[in-house]
């Protein structure tokens, strides 16, 4: 069963999207934005970076490096994917 | 309301441009294709609430400023609305002017091409003949 996770608040966007989970920077994809095939190859293209987790609403990425050129790097890779 | 355009303070990233964009208006491969041009001048972060697409816009550069970053963002969306629109509009032209030429260039393929459709239209006569001949008997019995 996966589990749905709840914002803070609307505002608060940042620490849901982007959050820090036991040492490791945590990132979310809306399931209703980024597609599940991009989600999947990008998976497939860096096994060694991250762990792909599903949740009711988005895709979950557990990074293993946390700086923000990373956590930049990564959202723009993924629309660069939806090109 | 809620306003399409915010500017929202966060404490571990600086200053970012809220953007709220309805999936009625835009369609998410109009927002990917605005995105795209903008990827080397911003950070895109996309979300949905509720039946709306948010985009966050973080500058590359300080020197950026966020709203012009913003506008430059709602421009390209209208561009590629706009082309995505005639894209679909001219499909039919694009794909007869393009087997035009192919045809020009092999008259093999457009004698290939004619059979094929011939054999299409006579399948669909077929079908019809028979959907016809069904509904007439359907009439004839009491």
């Amino acid at each position: 069963m996966e589990k749905k996770v709840k914002r803070n608040s609307p505002r608060s966007f940042l620490p849901f999207l982007i959050q820090e989970e036991k040492g490791k920077k945590v990132l979310r994809f809306h399931k209703g934005v980024y597609s599940q095939s991009v989600i999947q190859k990008l998976a497939d293209e860096h096994t060694a970076a991250f762990r792909i987790q599903s949740e009711e609403e988005y895709w979950k990425l557990i990074l293993t490096r946390s700086s923000w050129e990373d956590i930049s790097y990564w959202y723009n890779y993924v629309l660069y994917l939806h090109r | 309301m809620i306003p399409a355009l915010s500017i929202v303070e966060t404490d571990d990233f600086g200053t970012c441009a809220k953007i709220l964009l309805e999936e009625k208006v835009y369609s998410l491969p109009t927002i990917y294709a605005a995105g795209y041009i903008l990827l080397d001048r911003a950070t895109m972060i996309l979300d949905k609430e509720k039946s709306a697409i948010v985009v966050y816009l973080f500058p590359k550069e300080k020197a950026d400023d966020l709203r012009r970053l913003s506008r430059d963002f709602l421009d390209e969306l209208v561009n590629y609305a706009h082309y995505f629109t005639r894209a679909a509009e001219n499909a039919e032209a694009t794909k007869a002017v393009l087997q035009r030429a192919l045809f020009s260039a092999s008259p093999s393929l457009a004698k290939e091409a004619e059979e094929k459709e011939i054999e299409s239209l006579i399948k669909e006569l077929e079908a019809e003949g028979k959907e016809s001949g069904k509904k007439g008997k359907k009439k004839q019995s009491p």
